[in-house]
């Protein structure tokens, strides 16, 4: 295949273009990095470079000293995420099945309910009410799961790309003798599959990113996320620095995580992620494609 | 037919998955339950109580069981009170909205944290949710009550009732100079006769000579009205950053604009004038964390704070990177009523037993075995006591909240290592060598300019935060600034201080 002159000149515009997009996320990456093996009394003089300022392990070694906290908000972010994300799945898109069928009578009063509670919801102070009250959810892992269970954006988008299904496949299901849960499984979610993909990781992405849950719903030290156990950190020192200064308060600000030690937690928080996704990424393009070609 | 079982096996797998979530549902929420059952259990046997205490800090502690079981063990054997003690630390940036979620939906706990910085004091007494503990505090904790001065309880009074315990601290705002001592000494700086900031004009200049790229005193976009206002000479009414405030020792109660008053104008002027001459940054306003790492780094070698108080030479000195410091006094210590409520515990108008969470916060403000427990949890497991009695901390251990002024009464803990043995005698003296401002006891109702409020604290952030830091010239900024904050609404609400303060003046 030979290019034109033009198409190399577009060809090479986008490519400089990307890499400009590429830089301008890699680069706060690499600060932060540099920054987090830095040493603290010169990153606080000479301010942040792309590479340490001097050398020291100081921060990750604070760090470590107690790991516990981190390791287990990993877990949990983990487990919440791949179970939270396996469980709201199956249930979206059954949902979105369900009222996506044109055969199926009461559909539009479900969609029109799943539609009204997008609009107008309960507002925060029933939701809590509701889950910590009548569901008793305070305190536990599921306060971080189950209020993501079905999200009516979510079911939306899924059932837009499964009106997209002919009835005829589902009716030819029918006569070759499948019943609704077989045609179900065995027609829909396998043709589906860029769909599910898609849905799956927007929902994985609110799981992981999740903190509100979090701080609303938990009490105890070791059933945070990691998201609430980064934004606790950095917020706190936010706001102490910004509130005390009225009341005769004084807290001790020099006890408080240090520059490099907040750095270096955030790339162990973010870290593992940047690593695994990129092996992620690949079946999650994989599977949009496959489907493509053959839906 | 084989592909159909592949997808019929996967189906039902996930079928079980969904189940068993229903099911782990349940089980799970039995172990945050089995303490609240097995209490309840004891409850019916007649015995133990469960008190649910709502703090604030850096957040959970890990190994928080031991204490509250400890604390349990030694009510039982000493005082043959059975109670299971919860505590739930939030961090203090999410402690006002959890707290707020936790008092609007009614949820049940006993006794909460609460201050006027942060989970308000005089808001959630307006929304019902504390219980008046006048009646509360003479049957059920004689000796809380007289730990401490009736002008002390009678400044926490909120419409004539007292509705939480403050904790004994320092008390007085006394606001200080801090300087790194080499230079105070290397420019023959006499802090003894240091009576105002600009009598440390000529040292600063002398500073910047010599290292040009140093920036001698500190500012932040923290402002530097709150760590300075009473040298400036006025009491704030609602806080510093708006309009309204009493001249320090008015008798007549007059509320006046402080932004108004030749007082600010010349600091306003004085920073601005420091920051043209090299000696504040430029920038300052854009500088958070109130500028400690810069002090650290050494960028900095001054700086002033609100509130002189024995002891704070180790802070100071660990801010300015373990340099030695000396102090200047820029005002005497003062004492109004926003001093004696940034930190009190208030019981919960849900709570199904006010008398035991009374009685245990009498304890904790009283018996010194059970508060050094609750600040720094078990000696041998969470902390050493060093040769000389202080206490050595170590935050892997699980248990360092470092929240003791945040629990009760502060004199009667044990002391940090680093801490002068007579600490707590020093404080104590000047708490009672306070001037007492005029108003001690009052405190402004907002609710009727609320909007007023919000407004000119709007016009603050954009002009007040580059005045105090000296970023833009007084000259032509300043009357900008002040008739902003006119056209916002200052004027109402200082007529509606007005009417508060003669109101309770005559009240009084």
């Amino acid at each position: 295949m030979v290019q034109s002159k033009k198409e190399k000149r577009a060809d090479r515009i986008l490519t400089f273009l990307f890499i400009l997009l590429a830089l301008f996320c890699v680069v706060p990456i690499l600060y932060i990095l540099a920054a987090s093996f830095s040493d603290e009394i010169r990153l606080t003089k000479e301010g942040y470079s792309l590479l340490p300022r001097g050398f020291s392990l100081e921060a990750y070694k604070y760090i470590f000293e107690s790991p516990k906290a981190i390791i287990s908000a990993y877990g949990v972010t983990i487990f919440v995420t791949l179970f939270g994300t396996a469980v709201s799945l199956l249930v979206t898109t059954m949902l979105a099945y369900v009222i996506a069928r044109k055969d199926f009578k009461v559909g539009r009063v479900f969609a029109f309910m799943i539609f009204f509670s997008m609009l107008f919801n309960g507002g925060l102070v029933p939701t809590y009410i509701m889950l910590t009250k009548y569901y008793n959810l305070k305190d536990t892992i599921w306060s971080l799961m189950l209020p993501y269970i079905i999200m009516p954006w979510h079911v939306f988008l899924m059932k837009g790309f499964l009106a997209d299904i002919p009835t005829s496949l589902i009716e030819a299901a029918k006569i070759d003798g499948a019943g609704e849960v077989k045609t179900f499984f065995k027609i829909i979610v396998p043709i589906s599959k860029p769909a599910l993909a898609t849905v799956g990781l927007f929902i994985a992405f609110t799981y992981w990113n999740d903190w509100y849950q979090s701080m609303l719903y938990i009490d105890s030290p070791n059933i945070n996320s990691l998201q609430f156990y980064l934004y606790r950190i950095m917020n706190n020192i936010q706001y102490l620095s910004t509130s005390m200064q009225a009341g005769n308060i004084s807290i001790d600000l020099a006890s408080l995580p240090s520059e490099t030690a907040r750095m270096a937690l955030c790339i162990l928080a973010a870290g593992p992620m940047l690593v695994i996704f990129p092996f992620f990424q690949k079946y999650f393009v994989k599977g949009l494609t496959v489907g493509a070609v053959k839906g | 037919m084989k592909k159909v079982n592949k997808w019929l096996a996967l189906g039902l797998a996930g079928l079980m998955a969904a189940g068993g979530l229903a099911g782990c549902g349940t089980d799970k929420g039995t172990p945050a339950g089995t303490s609240n059952t097995s209490a309840s259990s004891a409850k019916d046997a007649g015995e133990t109580v469960p008190l649910k205490w709502y703090l604030a800090g850096s957040g959970p502690q890990a190994d928080v069981e031991t204490v509250q079981k400890a604390v349990n063990e030694y009510l039982l054997n000493t005082y043959d009170m059975n109670i299971d003690l919860q505590i739930i630390a939030t961090d203090y940036a999410n402690y006002p909205q959890k707290m707020q979620m936790v008092i609007s939906s009614g949820e049940e706990y006993d006794i909460c944290w609460t201050s006027n910085w942060n989970n308000n004091y005089y808001d959630n007494v307006n929304k019902n949710a504390f219980v008046p503990m006048d009646d509360l505090l003479k049957e059920n904790a004689p000796e809380l009550l007289d730990s401490m001065d009736t002008s002390i309880w009678d400044a926490v009074k909120v419409k004539g009732k007292i509705y939480g315990v403050p904790s004994q601290q320092i008390f007085p705002k006394q606001n200080y100079v801090v300087i790194v001592k080499e230079y105070a000494d290397k420019y023959g700086l006499d802090v003894s006769k240091v009576q105002n900031l600009s009598d440390l004009e000529e040292f600063f200049k002398a500073v910047k000579k010599d290292n040009p790229d140093m920036y001698p005193f500190a500012a932040s976009s923290n402002g530097l009205m709150g760590k300075h206002n009473v040298a400036l000479g006025f009491e704030s009414i609602v806080s510093v950053n708006i309009p309204g405030a009493i001249k320090i020792g008015d008798g007549d109660l007059k509320a006046i604009n402080q932004f108004e008053t030749d007082e600010v104008k010349e600091f306003y002027e004085m920073m601005y004038r420091w920051t043209q001459e090299g000696l504040v940054r430029k920038d300052a306003v854009t500088v958070s964390d109130n500028a400690v790492p810069d002090m650290k780094a050494g960028k900095h070698i001054a700086a002033i704070n609100a509130t002189y108080k024995p002891g704070v030479e180790t802070i100071e000195s660990a801010n300015f990177g373990d340099k030695e410091v000396v102090f200047a006094t820029l005002s005497e210590p003062y004492l109004a009523t926003e001093n004696l409520v940034s930190s009190l515990n208030a019981i919960s108008q849900t709570s199904k037993n006010p008398e035991v969470a009374m009685k245990f916060l009498n304890l904790v403000n009283t018996d010194k075995t059970l508060y050094n427990m609750l600040c720094f949890g078990i000696e041998g497991t969470h902390y050493t006591l060093n040769q000389d009695g202080t206490v050595k901390t170590d935050d892997a251990k699980g248990y360092n909240p470092n929240v003791d002024w945040m629990m009760g009464n502060q004199f009667n803990g044990l002391l940090r290592e680093g801490q002068e043995s007579d600490l707590w005698e020093k404080t104590k003296e000047l708490n009672v060598s306070a001037v007492e401002s005029e108003a001690l006891g009052f405190a402004f109702d907002s609710t009727t300019v609320t909007n007023e409020i919000a407004s000119v604290s709007a016009v603050y952030d954009q002009y007040g935060k580059a005045l105090e830091t000296g970023g833009v010239d007084p000259a032509t900024v300043l009357p900008e600034f002040q008739q902003k904050l006119k056209t916002a609404g200052a004027e109402k609400i200082i007529e509606e201080m007005q009417r508060q303060l003669d109101e309770w003046k005559a009240s009084k």
